[in-house]
Formats: C-alpha cells, structure tokens, sequence
C-alpha cells in the first residue's frame, strides 16, 4: 500500500514509468473483475485498457487517502455498466457466451488447487450475466478479490449492511443459476490466503 | 439474517481450510440451502488464479505507455502539489520509522484545544453582561465553583464580581445594562446569604467588611446613576446593609474593638454618614458622629459598624493587623446579648484594619486612614462590659465590629477565575477591567 502511495504520487507528478508499475500490478485484478461481466475477451482487454487509460487522465483527481486499487475497481465497474447499457447482453446466446468464456481466460496453474476450466468460467459468467451490475460486482469483489465488506460499500456507493444483504441474495441467485452445472460437485479447497 | 450468518460461518470455515463435506456435516439441517451457495462461492474463488493473458498484457502496457505520453494529462499537477508530494515521501521514507506515536496527534490537538479554552477563558474574565465573552466568564465561574473549597467566600466573590460589573457598565455609560447587572450581583449576594445560613456561620466579620465595601460602591454608583436607576440603587444599598448588619459578628469578639482610643472625629465616618444621605432606621450614622448618649443607642446598632470599622481604602496603615492578644476570637452571635467580655491585653491602639481594597473603586473612594476609634455612639452602650474601655463600645449583639480580630486578606486582585482556579479572598478589586 505505500508502495502504491508512492507510485501514485509519482505518477501525478508525470512519471509515466510508475504509472506502468502501478498497471503491471494491478491489470490482473481488474481484467478479473471485467472478464466475468463481458461476454468477450476483446471486450474485457479493450475495458481494462481503458480503465488504465482513465485512470491516467484522472489521476490528478484521485485522493491518496484510498487504495488506487479500490479507484480502479470504481472505474472498471463504471466502464462496464456502460458497456452493459450500449450492447444487448440478452442477445447473446449461452453457448456464445460459453465459447467467449473458454477464450477470455487463461488460468495460472495452481499447484495447490484445482485450476478452474474455462468451461466453469463460461458458467460463471453465464449466471452472473443474469444479475444486475450490483450483484455481478459484489460477487467478484467479495470472493474472487476477496475485499472486505467495507471495501465494496466504499468501491460500490453503498453501506456494509447493504453489501451483505445483497451478497447473500446475490450468492443464492448464482447458486441457482449453477446449480445444474454442479452435478459433479468438485472438492474445492480454498486458497490459503483467503481472507474474510 | 440467520441464514446469511450461517453461510458466512461457514465460509469462513471453508476458508480456514475446511472441508465442504465436514462443514456441511455440522449443519444437516441447513445443508440443502448452504451446499449450493458455498459451492458456488467457490467456484468463484477459483477464478482467483486467472491472470491476463501475456500477450495482452505486455501489448496493452505498450499502447497504454505511448497514449499516456502523447496525451497530456487534462490536469497538471501544481508545483505546489508536487512539492507536498515530495515532502509527504521524504516524510515516508526517512521520518515515518522515528515518527510518534499515533496517539501524538491527538495529544497535540488536545493540547491546542486546552491552549484554545484557556486564552478564551481568561480573555472572558473582563466581559461585562451583554458581551460575546459574557457567558464564558459564567460557566467559567460555575467551573471554578466546582473546585472552591470555601463556597461562602466563593459566592461573596462572585457578588463582589457581579457589583463590579454593574460598576463598570456606569463607568461605561452603558446604562441599559445596569439594572440587570444590578439584579444578577442581588442574585448572587442572596445566595450567598443563604449558604451562610445553611452553614451556620456565626463570625462574618470579613463578610461584613466586604459588605460594607460593596454599600460604597453602590453608594458611588448611585451619585453617577441616572434618574431612573435612583431607586434600585438606593434600594440595593439597603439590602446589602441589611446583610451587612444581619451577619455582622458581635463587637465583643474582638478584643481590638476594646482598646479603641477615645473617640475622634473621623472624618471619613463624617463623610460616610454625609454621603449616606438618606438615613433610615438602619443607615448608618443616625447621629452623624459624637455626641450621642449611649442610653440611645440600639443593642444592635447597625449604624455602629461602619463608623469603627471603617474601611481603609488606601490606608497608610494598611497591614497592621489586630493586636496580638486577639486570640479570643469567640463571636457571640449577632443577636445575642454583650454580655461577654474580652479582657484586652494591651493598651488601646489603634488598630487599622486593612480591609479589602477595592481596585478600581479606590479612585471613587476617598482614601482613608483607618482609624478604629470608637465612635461616640458606641460608648452610649454601657451594658458592655465595664472592664472594657471606654473604646468597647461595641453595641451588644453585634454591633460594628468589623470583623474580630481577622485581617483581611485582601489580594485585590480580584480573584479571576480565569485559569489558575486560585481561590479568590476578596472582592472586586479588579473588577473594572474593563
């Protein structure tokens, strides 16, 4: 975190070399938080990339009082609620959406744990697509990004109480929409460094 | 709710490294709603190990770095920014590890906030009713109050604060202001009798001293008061000299009071009767000075005290203290016969009693040589002992005596409450700050 301090508070005195440092550290995080909530991987790169691009013609704005992380989070959701509201997401089709989510990622081997398929990706996205932009973000922030309930009010507007109830909801809607693709339910171990 | 905590239980659970199967286990009864949420929050877990693809990410840095460098940013950073800017990562990186406690701020702002209340306070001890200060100075003295360990004096200093104000409003011309002035410095002084009463005190000779300083001061006011406030003044005098009479200790106390030298003109107690000018049954001075045989005096004569026990303003004497041999400090009640006697032990002196010094009033006041010569008046009260001179003219129940035997500490400064919370002793010396 002061790492990032300094970075930032380089990058708004001009230096483009800390602003590529603070992307290397960071573009991972936010093409997570936009692969699930596009139906393409063009889309997602084109919206992390513009994130990044946003977040430099604004970074005067920013307060180094909060995680430029949270800052990005904001601007990746904002970006994809504006995407969500230019294209039609209801006309793309599951198996579209399921062929566009073996190709979104490329998932790190974890020797530790079950590396997720593309094709579970392409069902995640699938149900999230579903939820409204609230939900999707809580979601991915809660238990891909493993942010605090009171990091997500902050990234998302809104009070803990709120972000708790939605996430429930929210969990229980995907559960649903998963539920048929849970017929072999794998063991899944958590990742040592989770953190509620 | 119930089940929301459940879940989060129990994903905390599985994050600790649990088993879905033996979480579950511990939960039959919820397990068919759990089972499909923690799996799900699971696979969402699992993207956790999904990166960017390298291909992209080394591409778009490149296109991101040569947007960034040909588009200016929209708002440049002021020189003055990156100036803190670099001053807050000096401060990181050399001050941070010797930095203090995170507890210093706050103490240093407690400390700003404490500097910020005293100045204001004691800035506050000069306002006068009407000011911005004014409610300050009140709930500064409520404060000090808390702290007073002599509340009887304490509320006598604050009627003597509140007199001084009324005074200095006159002093002012701001006239509109004094009656309630006027009304407060009653207020206090009627709470102050009343504690008096409460406790039980007898021997008020300082009070009495006090008193009769604060009647001076009315009586000063009442010479430059405008028509209108005539009245109130005139009728506050009597209250206050009611007072005065009412917790005035007996003259018999006071073996000073017995080696009084013959009666001699004082010509300040000339002056106090001239100046009292209306007398009453109880003003003092019916006589007006010598002369007046003792069979017409009153046991309690209230017009006895003022003339022995004249206040010395500015007294060249100011300092001499009772005569030794005082010890007997025994106050027969007010009302309570001459009867007792104090075998003075040395010869009459005169002993001038330095009273309270008004401050800002010693101007109005005609300075004074305090002399306690016994009036005439007061050897027109035979019942006193015979053994006393003819200087133990002290009426009986508590006639003048002005204050048995206790110098009066009078510091004169009057006793600000402002920041030291120091008691004060007397009385309105400073209370024309104005």
């Amino acid at each position: 975190m002061e790492e990032d301090h300094r970075l930032v508070a380089r990058a708004q005195g001009g230096d483009t070399e800390a602003f590529a440092q603070l992307y290397d550290r960071h573009v991972d995080a936010i093409y997570r938080y936009v692969m699930l909530r596009v139906p393409t991987r063009e889309q997602a790169e084109d919206i992390t990339e513009d994130v990044f691009l946003r977040a430099w013609q604004n970074l005067s704005k920013f307060r180094p009082e909060r995680p430029i992380l949270h800052w990005l989070y904001r601007i990746a959701h904002n970006r994809v609620v504006d995407e969500h509201r230019r294209k039609a997401q209801q006309n793309t089709s599951l198996d579209a959406m399921n062929e566009a989510g073996q190709q979104i990622a490329s998932p790190q081997p974890d020797p530790l744990h079950t590396a997720i398929s593309h094709e579970e990706i392409g069902h995640l996205r699938s149900a999230l697509a579903t939820m409204s932009d609230d939900e999707q973000a809580l979601l991915t922030l809660r238990f891909i990004e493993n942010l605090s309930f009171k990091d997500i009010a902050a990234i998302l507007g809104k009070s803990e109480g709120a972000c708790r109830v939605l996430q429930h909801r929210a969990l229980k809607k995907l559960a649903q929409k998963l539920r048929p693709q849970e017929l072999q339910a794998q063991e899944l171990r958590p990742t040592p460094e989770y953190s509620i | 709710m119930k089940e929301q905590a459940l879940f989060d239980t129990c994903w905390q659970a599985f994050a600790a490294g649990e088993s879905l199967e033996v979480i579950l286990e511990r939960h039959p009864d919820q397990r068919q709603a759990l089972e499909p949420m923690l799996h799900a929050a699971g696979q969402l877990q699992a993207v956790r190990t999904v990166a960017a693809p390298s291909a992209f990410r080394q591409s778009a840095r490149a296109r991101l770095l040569e947007q960034v460098n040909a588009v200016e940013q929209e708002t440049s950073v002021p020189h003055a920014q990156r100036l803190a800017i670099w001053w807050h990562d000096l401060w990181a990186s050399v001050a941070r590890p010797l930095a203090a406690p995170a507890w210093a701020g706050a103490a240093l702002a407690l400390l700003f906030v404490l500097l910020f209340v005293t100045t204001t306070t004691y800035a506050a001890q000069a306002a006068l009713p009407d000011d911005t200060l004014y409610p300050i100075k009140l709930a500064s003295e409520q404060v000090w109050h808390q702290f007073a360990a002599d509340s009887v004096d304490f509320d006598m200093t604050l009627a003597e604060r509140r007199l001084q104000e009324a005074l200095s409003l006159q002093t002012q011309n701001r006239h509109e202001a004094v009656p309630d002035a006027l009304i407060r410095y009653q207020q206090s002084l009627g709470e102050w009798s009343e504690r008096v009463e409460m406790a039980g005190l007898q021997d008020q000779g300082r009070a009495e001293q006090r008193l009769l300083v604060q009647l001076k001061t009315l009586q000063e006011m009442g010479e430059h008061a405008p028509a209108g406030q005539l009245e109130m003044l005139q009728e506050q005098q009597r209250t206050t000299e009611r007072l005065m009479h009412r917790f005035a200790p007996t003259p018999d106390s006071d073996p000073a009071t017995q080696h009084r030298p013959a009666r001699t003109p004082d010509p300040v107690r000339e002056q106090q009767t001239g100046g009292q000018g209306k007398p009453g049954k109880e003003t003092q001075t019916p006589t007006g000075g010598q002369g007046t045989p003792p069979q017409q005096a009153t046991p309690v004569s209230p017009t006895k005290k003022p003339t022995r026990t004249t206040v010395a303003t500015e007294t060249s004497e100011a300092g001499r203290q009772t005569p030794p041999g005082s010890g007997n400090q025994e106050t027969p009640g007010p009302n309570q016969p001459s009867g007792h006697t104090t075998t003075p032990n040395a010869e009459p002196q005169q002993t001038p009693r330095s009273t309270t010094t008004p401050g800002s009033n010693s101007s109005r006041h005609t300075p004074t040589t305090q002399v306690e010569t016994p009036t005439p008046e007061p050897s027109s009260t035979p019942e006193i002992s015979p053994t006393a001179g003819p200087d133990s003219t002290r009426t009986p129940g508590g006639g003048g005596q002005g204050g048995g035997g206790q110098p009066t500490s009078t510091p004169g400064n009057g006793g600000q409450p402002g920041g030291g919370g120091s008691q004060p002793t007397s009385t309105p010396g400073s209370g024309g700050k104005n």
